[in-house]
């Protein structure tokens, strides 16, 4: 216990030395106040200017979705940026000799910030969604976001050799959004072409809340989730040993 | 203290990187691990480790298996890896206070392994403006901070000026003497001789050879004696056991004619006899 203490006060001391990740640990909260104040702005400024309906407001449900994705992201990324480093450092390898141990280092470096970010993200989306969410939707959407981002960090530890390809590879991760697009803008069955993305899965539960699609939707984003997390998992351990 | 019996390992299930090994390390011994890259120097290491588990055999450190070992295993051992594992943005003192507060174990005072090692000046400064030599050093003394009962040193030399070598041979006899166990992985012979109580030829994952420097050596004939002399005007020349000088009757012969030219003797190094029994370079 004592090792898994000093192993997060120590990732806590690597977040304070890089500004980049200082301001991505405050980025979920950032986020939260631009959704909650910046977007309503925009949608009146919108409406004045070219004297349109409600052009945003159809998605705040999109928005909330998006939101509850990015405060986990953001924080995922932080700790996905202290491993490469601690990769760069040869330091990974090191510490697994160590009383933290290989099972340890996965504990204080992937799930212990996950778990913050979960409860961060709870914060987040009950202080600054657009929709007026219920409870039981938020709880849902931040556990596929959380698995969700959980494969993303994978991922990105797996496959990035240092904290510039891990950048670049976070920004490419981007890509897999699109799947958050498609419930909301794609109607028919070929919206399930989708189905591999885990990001598909989590707008898919939001616009099925209420139907008897949503728990479905659940279920299968985590499968979706859990077989990416598998993949990469094993490919971040062949590259730590 | 070690104990390594029938002990097999392979990275695929065709073929087999070490090979049935047996040896065992006292308590208090410097134990060298002597090869060529790519003999399975640090596939040992890592199974001595507890990083490579899935192994044939047993090892057991202390008793314990080691492919049963929990994270309290790695209290009582102190690896220097050959690369150092530092953090860069960290300054030497940082560094040490950290991976000192992983043990539950009484430390070392960090500013007294600087001194040990002549970084004291350095102990504020960033590990990313070390030279490669003073991160060496640094890397070397994070092994011990928590006075482990075992040591695995990988080429704890390597990159390192002679002051310095020879202040981290002289370490690395003080930990031996206050009864520290310490496995040497290397590829200098020079360093093995000096400091190795025994010493294991490793090639293609076998043990080739095992026992002392000194037995080593001796086992294939030890010093050599070079002599020549002069036959009528031509120099002739020779060689012959030092322990069987007395019984040359050659030498005995030139030496009453004063025919004697030069004499000499010559010990053949680890290495020569490492080639002799393994039929490979060290490199």
């Amino acid at each position: 216990m004592r090792a898994y203490v000093a192993s997060l006060k120590f990732g806590y001391r690597q977040i304070t030395r890089d500004n980049m990740l200082l301001l991505m640990i405050f980025g979920p909260i950032l986020c939260g106040v631009i959704f909650k104040y910046g977007i309503p702005i925009l949608e009146e400024y919108i409406s004045e200017r070219y004297g349109l309906g409600k052009v945003l407001v159809p998605y705040y449900l999109l928005f909330d979705t998006l939101l509850s994705y990015i405060a986990l992201n953001l924080i995922c990324t932080v700790s996905s940026f202290i491993i490469l480093e601690e990769h760069d450092d040869d330091v990974a390898a090191y510490l697994f000799v160590t009383p933290i141990g290989y099972s340890g280092y996965i504990f204080t470096r992937i799930i212990t910030p996950i778990i913050i970010a979960f409860f961060l993200s709870l914060v987040v989306m009950l202080f600054f969604n657009l929709s007026e969410l219920s409870f039981p939707l938020i709880l849902s959407l931040i556990f596929l976001s959380m698995l969700y981002s959980a494969a993303v960090t994978l991922f990105t530890v797996s496959k990035a050799k240092n904290k510039v390809e891990g950048l670049a590879l976070t920004k490419l991760s981007g890509v897999v959004f699109v799947g958050l697009l498609v419930p909301f803008f794609v109607n028919t069955n070929i919206q399930f072409l989708f189905g591999v993305l885990p990001s598909f899965w989590l707008a898919k539960a939001s616009v099925s809340y209420g139907t008897s699609f949503f728990i479905p939707s659940i279920l299968l984003g985590a499968i979706c989730s859990a077989f990416w997390i598998l993949i990469f998992y094993n490919k971040f351990k062949n590259k730590l040993f | 203290m070690i104990e390594i019996n029938n002990l097999s390992f392979s990275y695929s299930d065709t073929k087999s990187f070490i090979k049935d090994m047996n040896f065992s390390v006292s308590k208090g011994e410097i134990f060298g691990f002597l090869g060529p890259s790519g003999a399975g120097k640090s596939t040992l290491q890592k199974i001595l480790t507890g990083i490579l588990t899935s192994y044939d055999g047993s090892v057991k450190i202390n008793n314990l298996e080691v492919k049963h070992h929990d994270n309290s295993f790695y209290e009582d051992i102190g690896i220097d890896f050959e690369f150092p594992s530092l953090y860069a943005k960290f300054t030497a003192i940082e560094n040490l206070n950290f991976f000192g507060s992983l043990y539950t174990k009484e430390l070392i005072e960090p500013m007294m392994l600087l001194r040990m090692v002549g970084l004291e000046n350095d102990a504020n400064k960033r590990v990313s403006d070390f030279s490669k030599g003073m991160k060496s050093r640094l890397n070397f003394v994070k092994a011990l901070i928590h006075q482990p009962e075992i040591l695995f040193l990988d080429e704890p030399t390597s990159g390192l000026d002679p002051v310095n070598a020879r202040v981290m041979k002289n370490i690395i006899l003080d930990q031996k003497a206050s009864g520290k166990t310490i496995i040497l992985t290397t590829h200098n012979m020079h360093d093995a001789a000096e400091l190795c109580d025994r010493v294991a030829f490793i090639v293609e994952g076998e043990i080739k050879a095992i026992d002392t420097p000194h037995n080593l050596i001796m086992s294939r004939g030890g010093t050599k004696l070079k002599y020549s002399y002069l036959e009528g005007t031509k120099e002739i020349q020779r060689t012959t056991s030092l322990f069987e000088t007395a019984s040359d009757p050659i030498l005995k012969r030139i030496i009453n004619d004063n025919k004697l030219t030069s004499i000499h003797s010559s010990e053949p190094t680890l290495e020569d006899i490492f080639i002799e029994v393994t039929g490979r370079c060290l490199q």
